[in-house]
């Protein structure tokens, strides 16, 4: 017997959970990933394939030590996964980030709407986030830990960049 | 005894790294301003009073050594930015005109926010195959 289970808090229609399990539940993930496959081609979900490259090319670009020039830790592959995590869980009605390598190591996404407006997400691989916003002159900054789905924290401070102040 | 850094002057933290700067409207991103992981401290250039092509001068003699990884742009701030954040500019030579921006918390996500602050304020100038666009 095989039992599927409705996903109540899922954040992204890219990304399908492994709540199940059986032959049946495998099949429905293999007919989920076939519409996934053709949504892609959709502008937003192209981005965000953009934005998975992009963390491919920077975890190639960072992956020895000094890469910045100076005396930068080089990019481990378990940030790079977690990073691709949580690209895979961010919600379709947000924008797509860029990618930033820190010297820490750490691979951050960054959504940028203009001088100080702005969010940094980054991962260390490590399931946590630290974070650090501007808003105009109001800011923010913390750290959440990132299981299965992305943190509140995070969201509400998406939605204040886009949809609010 | 090295001069202290005051107020007034301009600090020029080199870029090596495209994804530290926006080419879209060409502001430099918070990363640039990151602490060095090593010794917790953003090392810069003090470049007032010399002209544009000494800066760049500095920057392809002390900071671009590899010749793989070129001078893409600088991010100039004022002191001042760094010293109203709770930051100190110490000077450190040699090099000739190094200092390090030092006094960096040790929380993660407030390294970020303080870094985000600088990179706001900072002016970038980005530097296309030797020839020197003052932007912004």
């Amino acid at each position: 017997m095989s039992t599927a289970i409705h996903c109540t808090d899922c954040t992204s229609i890219t990304n399908f959970r492994n709540i199940g399990f059986g032959s049946d539940f495998k099949g429905l993930k293999n007919y989920f990933a076939e519409i996934v496959g053709e949504l892609t081609k959709a502008e937003t979900l192209g981005r965000q394939e953009q934005v998975l490259q992009s963390l491919a090319e920077a975890f190639r670009e960072c992956s020895e030590e000094g890469w910045d020039g100076y005396e930068a830790l080089p990019i481990s592959e378990d940030a790079y996964l977690e990073a691709k995590k949580l690209v895979m869980n961010l919600p379709i009605t947000i924008p797509m980030p860029e990618v930033t390598p820190e010297p820490t190591g750490e691979l951050a996404l960054e959504w940028s709407r203009g001088n100080r407006r702005v969010f940094v997400a980054s991962i260390s691989g490590k399931n946590q986030i630290v974070y650090a916003g501007l808003f105009g002159i109001n800011k923010t900054h913390g750290t959440e830990y990132f299981g299965d789905s992305l943190p509140s924290a995070i969201l509400e401070n998406l939605r204040r960049l886009y949809y609010k102040d | 005894m090295l001069a202290p850094v005051a107020l007034s002057e301009i600090l020029s933290r080199f870029v090596l790294k495209k994804d530290w700067y926006r080419s879209s409207d060409n502001s430099v991103k918070y990363a640039a301003f990151l602490p060095n992981p090593k010794n917790g401290e953003t090392s810069v250039f003090r470049i007032s009073g010399i002209s544009d092509k000494e800066v760049w001068d500095i920057g392809n003699r002390e900071v671009a050594k590899d010749p793989n990884r070129p001078i893409l742009g600088r991010a100039d701030i004022s002191a001042s930015n760094a010293l109203a954040r709770g930051l100190e500019v110490l000077p450190n030579e040699p090099p000739e005109r190094h200092a390090n921006i030092v006094g960096w918390p040790g929380e993660k996500s407030k390294q970020k926010l303080l870094a985000l602050e600088l990179a706001a304020e900072a002016h970038f100038h980005r530097r296309v195959e030797g020839q020197v666009l003052p932007l912004v």
